[in-house]
């Protein structure tokens, strides 16, 4: 199994990779389209409402209507006018009358037209200058980030869940993937094992039209050669019994470097390859 | 597998780290302290106001009493005026002002709306509901405040209704009581009347002051508010009456009494029958179809889609009927009417109004909205300081206000509190008090004092 948990890891971490990846581009433009969106959204209340005001203000009017339609909205936080740096005007009362610069410090309203974000604070402010024709207000519209926010959650959670079920996808089929190819090397060797144990009937067979099973067949063809010699063998020894008496059945059946470790004497008696095979060994 | 579990931990570790990092909290943000700007110098007239929300009467006039009386070098005020939520405790209220702004205090006010009072310093909201709605709340909202001058004088009348043979009668000795409390003659007319009748009533009342001061001496003044109503007395408050207070001053004053809708609607009729303040028929045919007709049906969708009386009431606040009286320098003025179906369930198809329009008189129909009204309340000391030649960016001294709780209750809830700030942008942060009315009474030049509903009234007194 250890080939198969080698192949899994790799296979699965390349693949984890590649989804989180594609998972952050994606994500990333989803959100940079949401962003925009949000930011048009309130760039164009902020263009129609600062419009309301310049159109009201000289009659000593404010559109509260519209400015009351803005916190309607599920993102909104607040809505000010300001004059230079004290707020005017604001959807809620205990505002007013304060400075600005007391809740944002490092946002400069005199730079006229603009949007300033804070990931940090999850809030962004949409700041338009509003020409009355005697001063110059600027209305500041801010908004909750909590959307943008939901949507990084959103995809995290996704590329999250994508791979929790890869794995379990990829598990499965990387399994009988791999099972295909470790199964029949199994097998071999579990023939390898029986051949070692003198069992030198049990076929070893794949059914299979791969390279696998060539190599399944020339195991077998080795399993059937070691089998002739060995029934040979065999015969001869049938041949040969009583000539030599049980000697030779006892050298063939018994483990040989096991008999000349127990009495050298056998060893005077051996064929001459086989006792220098027993030195060789020895050495 | 050890590393396979390191694996599996790393992977956990980043998602925990992901997800944290996205679940950041709301952005929030607390009000902080307001920009210090300069008050006014201290002049021969010192005006404070205070408020309480405290459902405790004596409690609550103490605390607004104080606030009003803060810094301010005489403790013992010439005049007061007090407007309470409606159900509060008036007899109460009035003995304790008296006993802590001394016996001699002149004291001029009644009930407010149930909802609210209002003053340079905030709207004080009382309760949730109005109408009968408000009874269970308990909730009380209290405004005070007092003038000390030596370039004012002050005087106040009451009248408890059920003590004279007749409203008339009761507003006229009302009067005479205010002029002579002033330390004057009933030949010297006051410069301008400050006028809070009970309900019902308020043409008697302006008719009977008006039989004493003439139809030109000016009446402002606001029907006192409900559900539960009462004026305050000299010793006690009364449930059916009249409080007022007369004015004598070498100083501008300005004053403005209006409307804020559009008149420039088609629909009108001829009041053919009438029931007490209710419009039987207009045009001969029963009244609530002609002004349902002006309307296009939307009573009727009203009643289909809110069912609550309370609801459709407040709706139609924005769309009122008026009467049209012209001058005989040939100004228009526009008086408003409240119009509501008088029965719930439309069944009986009069209008009822808080106004006494007669027989033969021509209604119109007028649409608004809440957003006009706003703009309208916030301009009223502009309005008031053009006309009594006040300079637009002058502080005045103090303002006094009226103003229709119909309309009030037409404006969301959320923009209700921003009602004082622009009174204060547009006065010049002068204190003023105002109470939600259930009628208001003022002056068209040439023609008289007349009372109508959702309209606002405010009297502006400046420096020489």
């Amino acid at each position: 199994m250890k080939l198969f948990y080698k192949l899994f890891f790799t296979l699965f971490i390349i693949f984890l990779a590649i989804t989180i990846v594609a998972g952050c581009i994606i994500g990333s433009y989803e959100l940079k389209d949401e962003e925009q969106c949000l930011i048009d959204k309130y760039g164009i209340m902020a263009g129609l409402t600062a419009k309301e005001i310049e159109s009201k203000y000289t009659e000593s009017k404010w559109p509260f209507e519209a400015l009351s339609t803005i916190s309607e909205n599920e993102d909104f936080l607040f809505w000010w006018v300001l004059k230079g740096d004290g707020i005017y005007l604001a959807d809620k009362v205990s505002f007013i009358g304060t400075a600005s610069s007391d809740y944002f410090p490092k946002v400069d309203n005199k730079l006229g037209d603009k949007v300033y974000l804070n990931y940090k604070q999850n809030y962004g402010i949409f700041i338009k200058s509003v020409n009355t024709g005697q001063e110059t207000l600027y209305l500041w519209l801010g908004f909750s980030l909590k959307e943008i926010q939901t949507l990084k959650m959103e995809i995290i959670i996704s590329v999250i869940a994508f791979s929790l079920l890869s794995i379990l996808i990829l598990g499965v089929s990387f399994y009988f993937v791999i099972s295909h190819f470790t199964k029949p090397i199994q097998m071999l060797s579990e023939c390898a094992v029986s051949i070692k144990k003198g069992n030198l009937n049990k076929k070893c067979e794949i059914k299979a039209d791969d390279e696998l099973s060539v190599l399944a067949d020339s195991f077998d063809e080795m399993r059937l050669g070691i089998k002739d010699r060995n029934d040979l063998l065999n015969s001869l020894l049938k041949t040969f019994q009583g000539k030599f008496g049980n000697l030779a059945t006892i050298l063939v059946r018994k483990n040989v470097q096991e008999l000349v470790d127990k009495n050298q004497r056998i060893k005077s008696i051996l064929p001459k390859s086989l006792r220098k095979s027993i030195k060789k060994s020895k050495e | 597998m050890k590393k396979i579990n390191r694996i599996f931990l790393i992977c956990l570790l980043s998602c925990i780290i992901m997800i944290s990092g996205c679940a950041q909290e709301e952005f929030k943000l607390v009000p902080k302290e307001k920009i210090k700007t300069t008050n006014g110098g201290i002049t021969g007239t010192e005006v404070g106001t205070g408020w309480s929300a405290n459902e405790n009467p004596e409690e609550a006039v103490k605390e607004a009493v104080d606030m009003a009386l803060e810094g301010k070098t005489n403790k013992n005020p010439d005049f007061a005026i007090i407007f309470a939520s409606s159900g509060s405790n008036l007899s109460l209220i009035l003995s304790k002002a008296k006993e802590l702004l001394g016996s001699k205090i002149k004291i001029y006010g009644g009930t407010s709306d149930s909802r609210a009072v209002m003053t340079d310093k905030g709207f004080v909201k009382a309760t949730e509901k109005g109408y009968e709605y408000s009874k269970m709340e308990g909730k009380r909202g209290l405004a005070v405040m007092t003038i000390n001058s030596e370039d004012i004088i002050f005087g106040v009348g009451s009248a408890d209704f059920s003590a004279y043979t007749s409203v008339h009668e009761a507003s006229k000795a009302a009067v005479i009581n205010a002029i002579l409390d002033a330390g004057k003659q009933t030949n010297e007319l006051p410069d301008i009347i400050l006028l809070t009748p009970t309900i019902g009533d308020e043409e008697e009342v302006v008719e009977g002051v008006e039989e004493v001061v003439g139809k030109e001496t000016i009446i402002l003044g606001g029907t006192t508010g409900g559900p539960t109503q009462a004026v305050f007395g000299e010793d006690k408050a009364y449930d059916k009456g009249v409080s007022l207070a007369v004015i004598y001053t070498n100083l501008p004053i300005g004053w403005t009494f209006e409307g804020g809708f559009d008149t420039k609607m088609p629909g009108s009729g001829i009041v053919t029958k009438v029931d007490g303040q209710h419009i039987i028929e207009i045009d001969n045919r029963p009244a609530l179809d002609v002004y349902n007709e002006w309307l296009n049906g939307e009573i009727d969708r009203l009643y289909e889609k809110v069912k609550d009386p309370a609801e459709i009431r407040d709706l139609l606040t924005l769309s009122p009927i008026y009467r049209k009286y012209t001058s005989p320098s040939g100004q228009d003025y526009f008086l408003f009417s409240h119009p509501w179906p008088r029965d719930d369930t439309l069944v009986d198809r009069a209008v009822s109004t808080s106004t006494k329009i007669k027989v033969g008189e021509r209604i119109y129909f007028s649409k608004g909205t809440w957003e006009t009204l706003v703009n309208r309340i916030g301009n009223l000391p502009k309005n008031a300081k053009i006309k009594g030649n006040i300079e637009l960016n002058k502080k005045p001294l103090f303002a006094i206000g009226y103003i229709c709780a119909g309309v009030m209750g037409t404006i969301p809830e959320s923009e209700r509190e921003k009602l004082p700030v622009l009174i204060n942008y547009a006065n010049n942060n002068a204190p003023f008090i105002a109470p939600f009315t259930w009628g208001e009474q003022g002056h068209f030049p040439g023609v008289g004092n007349k009372h109508g509903n959702l309209l606002t009234s405010f009297i502006v007194v400046g420096e020489e």
